[in-house]
């Protein structure tokens, strides 16, 4: 009777093997690509690459890269290191090739067929392939100061045009202050300051003291401004970083005002720090004499202009850097609709005249402060009617240029950011941490396996397909996971998951050892240590998971690494270990009325 | 009359122990108040970089050809792998570029150097980190409490809080006696350490609690012995083997996961013990009897409440 119990008990159904084939299956197709490899690569995004110029420029400097490969849209170069990789990527751009075209990418050595069902290796942190990572903060303050000076200015403005004179206007950071004259009747100032601060979500509170108004941002509509600021500042980023030719690189958002950026493969960090870090704009002024606007040209001369411009750099549509007839650099720009017809109404009305085009860029002060920096980088003379396509010359160098352009098209940042945190580790430290956790990985498995196999002889090898398994598991998990990347400390996570995942099994087996000397049949014995072992491994695994949840949620960088390693990892360990023995050890002991005594 | 005498010495055993936990907790706590925890980078801000230089020279050597101005500034220092050197600069205001300094010292020394590492942080992001770090310790320990709360008799789910404490606690002193640098990676390890000390204790305190619930169950104190004597080799299998793992870590994963083996390494061996000494009499201390979960049992059988 009691031998019939344990029968029916130590079987699985048909699904459940399914599901757990089902299951191994997947996840170790998906762990393959990461056993390939890959190697650094070059995109190039050019028509004709490959053909002409820029094999001369890289076999020239003994650069030739392993594999070409050529699709559609691209060509791409693979090279053995990634000093070849970086070496070329400089030298194109250096000969003049557009940064933007240039891509720096990683080729998977796993074949085509597998890639093309979506197999991809695990991504690499920065801490394993080498590269930089920046943290920057918007400057919020920037944000709701233009907003509250905008009002003050269209309060002005409004009030000039009904005539309404004698107040004072005074805009702090998020506030706006307005006195009144107190010799009139002040109706028609409210009227007009209800008409330009009321909307539909209420954004100014008013306080009223005699004849001064002091108008508040709501807390509300101050966080709106922000989220908003930050948010297009980070898709600006995301085009500049395009612009800059790197693929893999991830910008998120960390906090309320901070944005975090990861650079896989860039190893000299200022270029990309420069371009990102710059909240640059360009506009163009008509140059006058009885202009009260002064700015300082590149060879210190003053320029007195109108203080409105005639166009500002929101309307570029597009811009390129190239070089002229005579080789010197300039930046054809095209405009939108609107720039066109305003530039097209300025010029007709003002030829013979001369126009500035003025390059404005935020730079962090010593203090800690943003400064703006205003530059005229050229004077011209309108020789004829500008339409929506024009050219500015007087640039220093084609980088000048480059860069210039690169700006103009990815937008001008709607606040500035401050650089907080900067770290960059280069490839060969990236790969010396690879094989360290490696080896540590490996060493772990092989010495487990071996006291397995001798501590619990006939049940230590299922234990070690188990440990396999859930090793194979994680690695697919982590492939297939959007977003989820290996770190260095994620791969201590994997050593420290595969020594606990350890103890599932061990749980388990002592359990049915615990049993047999009772003196209960084999068949019995494997029945009662899962079912009694489940409710302690379950207990014991779900508070880790809850610290390892918690750690992911609050962490970042190295602890999220680290938190989503463990938190596959328990989940793995507890399907192979628990699951994927029963199914083995079922068929092969399950019903098995031995009394051994050593498992 | 034989079994009743080893009853008695494991219960004096595992007390004893208590004492012991009780006086390297305390002893911990005092470290921690001279010493102080050494933290790194990650939490006080400042500038690292790690340059490779192939030379044979010692660093006083490098140290005073750097020009005079440099030498001010920047000093090299040995980082125990022949040809790797550091540079350690406090926060820095703005604009510091790494590649500049670099190029300099390479043209001092008249050597190629390598930059293979920067980190800079500022002294704003340093303290939020910290926070985030220690709030990410406090949240998952009231998680936890809150999931033991619901899983175990509150006298089991204190043993259990304070013998992860305990651990936690031994091994923050521990490293700061021994001045390693807390950063990141070691905040991370005592996350691990938490994890393992749970598991531990959890898998002795759910023993307990089956041994308790059974209708032959009469003193706690024996039942608590045969608890730990039921998962004795089940405790040291699993710790041997984690203290394996972590020993791997610590021999090939360089200096980079130094920090976060040492603290796990630690951790686990006194998460071991604490789960022998600590959650497995703290709630004797406390007044658990077998009648607590017997209750409970009766509670079930009304149908009132189903799950425990």
């Amino acid at each position: 009777m009691k031998k019939n119990e344990s029968l029916i008990k130590n079987r699985m159904s048909k699904w459940q093997y399914a599901l757990l084939a089902l299951i191994f299956i997947t996840f170790s197709f998906y762990s393959l690509p990461t056993f390939f490899g890959e190697r650094p690569a070059l995109g190039l995004h050019y028509e004709q690459a490959w053909a002409g110029n820029d094999k001369n420029i890289l076999q020239e400097n003994q650069i030739s890269p392993e594999t070409v490969i050529q699709s559609a849209d691209k060509t791409l170069l693979v090279f053995s290191s990634q000093a070849d990789q970086q070496r070329a990527k400089q030298l194109l751009e250096l000969n003049g090739y557009d940064s933007s075209q240039l891509t720096l990418e990683f080729f998977s050595d796993s074949p085509g067929w597998m890639q093309s069902l979506g197999a991809a290796p695990i991504r690499l942190g920065l801490d394993l392939r080498g590269g930089s990572q920046l943290l920057m903060a918007v400057d919020t303050d920037f944000i709701v100061k233009n907003h509250t000076r905008n009002l003050a200015d269209t309060l002005r403005t409004e009030f000039k045009k009904e005539n309404l004179r004698g107040t004072t206007i005074t805009a702090n950071i998020d506030e706006v202050q307005i006195t009144l004259p107190t010799t009139q009747e002040i109706s028609p100032w409210l009227k007009i300051i209800r008409q330009e601060t009321t909307g539909q979500t209420n954004p100014w509170i008013s306080q009223r003291e005699d004849n001064r108004i002091t108008l508040r941002l709501s807390e509300t509509e101050r966080n709106t401004l922000i989220n908003n600021g930050v948010t297009q500042n980070l898709s600006i980023l995301k085009k500049r970083i395009h612009e800059l030719g790197i693929v893999e690189a991830s910008v998120q958002r960390q906090g309320q005002n901070g944005i975090r950026i990861e650079l896989p493969g860039v190893h000299n960090p200022k270029q990309a720090k420069d371009v990102i870090g710059a909240t640059a704009s360009l506009a163009f002024y008509q140059v006058s004499h009885t202009g009260s606007y002064q700015l300082q040209d590149k060879s210190a001369r003053n320029i007195n202009m109108m203080r409105e411009p005639v166009l500002s750099g929101e309307h570029i549509v597009d811009a390129r850097a190239s070089a002229d007839e005579m080789g010197r650099p300039q930046v054809s720009i095209v405009l939108d609709k609107t720039g066109g017809d305003k530039m097209n109404w300025f010029s007709r009305n003002n030829v013979g005249q001369a126009m500035s085009t003025v390059f404005t860029e935020y730079k962090n002060a010593p203090d800690g402060s943003l400064k703006a920096n205003s530059q005229v980088i050229n004077v011209a003379t309108i020789q004829t009617t500008l339409g929506n396509q024009f050219r500015i010359t007087g640039l220093d160098s084609l980088s000048e240029a480059q860069e210039l352009s690169m700006l103009l098209r990815a937008g001008a940042l709607t606040a500035p950011l401050k650089i907080l945190e900067e770290r960059s580790i280069g490839p060969t430290l990236g790969m010396e941490n690879i094989k360290a956790g490696f080896s540590a990985l490996a060493f772990g498995m092989v010495g487990m396996m071996l006291f397995m196999l001798v501590w619990y002889r006939r049940f230590g090898w299922v234990a070690i397909v188990a440990l396999i398994t859930n090793l194979l598991m994680q690695v697919g998990l982590l492939a297939l996971l959007p977003g989820a990347v290996l770190t260095l400390p994620g791969i201590a996570g994997l050593v420290l998951t595969v020594g606990m995942a350890v103890d599932t099994n061990v749980l388990i087996f002592e359990r049915i050892k615990d049993r047999l000397r009772e003196g209960g049949s084999l068949a019995n014995a494997i029945d009662f240590g899962y079912r009694s072992a489940f409710v302690t491994i379950f207990d014991a695994n779900i508070t880790t998971l809850i610290s390892a949840i918690v750690l992911y949620s609050i962490g970042s960088g190295p602890l999220q690494g680290f938190a989503i390693t463990l938190i596959l990892g328990l989940i793995s360990s507890m399907i192979t270990g628990v699951w994927g023995t029963r199914a083995i050890i079922n068929p092969i002991w399950g019903r098995s009325s031995l009394k051994l005594l050593r498992v | 009359m034989m079994n009743l005498f080893r009853t008695l010495t494991l219960t004096h055993y595992r007390y004893a122990g208590l004492m012991l936990s009780v006086i390297l907790t305390l002893l911990s706590v005092i470290i921690l108040s001279i010493y102080e925890l050494h933290l790194g980078l990650d939490f006080t801000g400042g500038v690292l970089l790690e340059l490779k230089i192939q030379t044979l020279k010692s660093a006083t050597e490098l140290n005073t050809i750097l020009n005079s101005s440099l030498a001010n500034f920047v000093q090299l220092q040995y980082n125990g792998i022949p040809g790797e050197w550091l540079v350690k600069l406090p926060p820095q205001e703005n604009g510091f570029v790494a590649t500049e300094l670099v190029k300099q010292i390479s043209a001092d020394l008249n050597l190629p150097v390598e930059l293979s590492k920067t980190t800079i942080v500022g002294p704003q992001v340093g303290a939020d980190l910290f926070e985030q770090g220690l709030l990410a310790l406090l949240a998952a320990s009231v998680a936890i409490s809150v999931y033991l709360a619901f899983r175990f008799e509150w006298r089991q789910a204190i043993g259990v809080l304070l013998s992860v404490l305990h651990d936690a606690v031994i091994a923050l002193g521990l490293l700061a006696w021994m001045q390693i640098e807390f950063d990141l990676n070691v905040i991370a390890g005592l996350m691990a350490v938490i994890g393992y000390s749970l598991n531990d204790s959890i898998v002795i305190s759910d023993r307990l609690r089956d041994l308790l619930r059974s209708p032959t169950a009469t003193d706690i104190y024996q039942c608590s012995n045969k608890a730990i004597k039921a998962t004795f080799s089940r405790t040291l299998i699993t710790s041997g083997t984690t203290l394996f793992t972590v020993s791997a870590l610590l021999l090939f994963g360089g200096e980079a996961l130094f920090s976060f083996s040492f603290t796990l390494f630690i951790g686990v061996l006194v998460g071991t013990v604490s789960s022998i000494t600590i959650a497995s009499t703290v709630q004797e201390l406390l007044g658990l009897s077998a009648e607590a979960y017997q209750k409970k049992e009766v509670i079930n059988d009304d149908g009132i409440t189903e799950s425990l």
